[in-house]
């Protein structure tokens, strides 16, 4: 547990079961705690909140029903964090800047190494370049290229068929779901539900039940999951194409000058 | 499914259906009928006997069957139970994902390292020795013969690899162990940290020891939880880069017979 996570935690608690909010804050012993108890005590909880380091989404909720934060950290902890998302992510860049470095290594020692030695022994028997071959290694490659970038407006055309809001948006949107629903949980009035639903501009939520928000939650949290499966899609489509040309690319440089052997021969 | 997966998944439809007002011995009926046959579904048949004929448990029963087959079972109790259990599962969990990954990364490397050493001695053809420095042919010789049984004690020793390091392990530890203890909060003797004590402090005072140790169990289960996910996602890669030693000594072995006979490298 973090103490971000602490502080809310305690927060709702304090909130929800009438305890002395900056008693609770000084329990928590952070360089600003005294501060925010200071702020509680004079009334002012939004002050009091954001000093004690909540999000600003929260602190919004708990000043229009305090109760409410309670059952928002309980809620919240069905919305992954940032992180989770952004491990697979990390895999496959990582990956793919391995795969690249070790291309080209391979890559530089072809140019630099084995490709002059070659040319001057194709040069040396008086080799001519066949008509032709670069045309048909630079079609290759032209071929390989329209292919990657069909295959990624494939996707991206998939994608905005169905709905294409990026996985950040619909995190954002479960988190309002469930804070709408803490609303719910808390005994909030419609008023103040309709009006955090109208601050956060979720229309989703204005006048919702608590089932409707529970599915909407779960159903941004599904779309999240999906949209970030079809970005790590793409970027590994559109990133192993790439990596596959300058591999093609690379063996050409290095066939060239066999080629022209093999003609002089 | 795991055994322990299968336990909380019992206890926790337990709970919901009496949540939901069911009696325990038609919820605990319901939820036995629903388990494949196995060690677990003896062990509700055995105490919906029990709930049946109203007698205590054997003092040898195992902890589950006592607690399924008294007739006061509270749901509370009943999720107090499963957290223990989703607890020892993540904890589970953590440990064999890290041991495995572990275990790859290590014994890899050697057995990698054994089979290229083999390699000029079954393609004699292959000219990947040639020009390498003394060192090095030493170094291969002799993994060509302390390659194998060195991955294997590595991998034996990895055995015995405690699982402290193990991401998720400590917190998944943590939360069964604060729901094993005695509810008079006597949780002294954990290894908790600053902020987890503050917590348990505070909320102590307010609800008691049992909810506060439950409340801060399930926070912990659920941060133990997120770290195994996130750990594999990251342990490939973190295992990859290990073998990247070895990787680039085969791919420059394996390029040698390529560049030397051109001349364009003499001796590496």
């Amino acid at each position: 547990m973090n103490h971000s996570r602490l502080t809310l935690l305690m927060a709702g608690h304090a909130l929800a079961e009438d305890v002395e909010l900056s008693a609770v804050l000084r329990q928590l012993g952070r360089p600003s705690s005294e501060q925010a108890a200071r702020a509680a005590e004079a009334g002012r909880l939004a002050r009091s909140l954001e000093l004690a380091g909540l999000p600003a989404d929260l602190v919004d909720l708990a000043t229009r029903w305090p109760a409410a934060l309670r059952p928002a950290a309980r809620r919240l902890t069905a919305v992954p964090p940032m992180e989770v998302f952004q491990a697979p992510l990390v895999q496959v860049l990582g990956f793919m800047a391995l795969l690249a470095t070790l291309q080209l290594g391979v890559a530089a020692v072809l140019h630099w190494k084995l490709r002059p030695t070659l040319m001057a022994m194709a040069l040396e028997l008086g080799a001519a370049d066949p008509p032709g071959l670069a045309l048909v290694v630079a079609g290759d490659l032209l071929v390989l290229l329209a292919c990657v970038l069909l295959l990624l407006w494939a996707m991206h055309d998939r994608w905005v068929q169905r709905g294409g809001r990026s996985w950040r948006a619909q995190l954002l949107q479960a988190r309002q779901a469930c804070l709408l629903a803490a609303l719910h949980d808390a005994g909030a009035p419609v008023e103040i539900r309709n009006d955090f639903a109208r601050s956060c501009r979720n229309p989703a939520g204005l006048g919702a039940g608590i089932d409707e928000l529970e599915l909407v939650a779960e159903r941004a949290l599904a779309q999240a999951d999906g949209a970030h499966r079809r970005l790590v899609t793409t970027i590994k489509v559109g990133g192993y194409g790439l990596l596959t040309m300058l591999a093609l690319a690379m063996l050409a440089g290095v066939y060239h000058p066999l080629a022209l052997l093999g003609v002089s021969l | 499914m795991n055994p322990l997966e299968q336990r909380a998944l019992l206890l926790r439809q337990l709970a919901a259906l009496r949540q939901q007002g069911l009696p325990h011995h038609r919820a605990l009926a319901l939820a036995a009928d629903g388990l494949p046959v196995g060690e677990l579904r003896a062990l509700a048949r055995r105490a919906l006997q029990l709930l049946e004929s109203g007698g205590p448990a054997p003092d040898d029963a195992p902890s589950l069957e006592r607690l399924l087959g008294r007739g006061d079972c509270e749901p509370l109790e009943l999720e107090h139970a499963a957290l223990r259990v989703e607890a020892q599962l993540w904890s589970q969990t953590a440990t064999r994902t890290a041991g495995v990954y572990l275990s790859v990364a290590v014994a890899g490397p050697l057995l990698l390292t054994a089979l290229v050493a083999w390699l000029p001695v079954f393609w004699p053809a292959l000219p990947m020795t040639h020009g390498l420095p003394v060192p090095f042919l030493v170094l291969l010789a002799a993994m060509r013969w302390a390659g194998v049984p060195l991955a294997v004690a590595a991998l034996v020793a990895l055995r015995r690899f405690e699982p402290q390091l193990a991401p998720g392990h400590q917190r998944a530890q943590l939360a069964a162990s604060l729901l094993a203890e005695p509810a008079d909060g006597a949780f002294d003797g954990l290894p908790l940290g600053e902020v987890e004590r503050r917590y348990l402090q505070a909320r102590q005072a307010q609800v008691g020891a049992p909810a506060a140790a439950r409340e801060l169990a399930a926070e912990l289960v659920d941060e133990s939880r997120r770290s195994l996910s996130i750990f594999q996602h990251l342990a490939p890669l973190l295992g990859v880069f290990l073998l990247l030693p070895v990787l680039a000594m085969i791919l420059s072995l394996l390029l040698l017979p390529l560049l030397l006979p051109v001349g364009s490298i003499g001796g590496i």
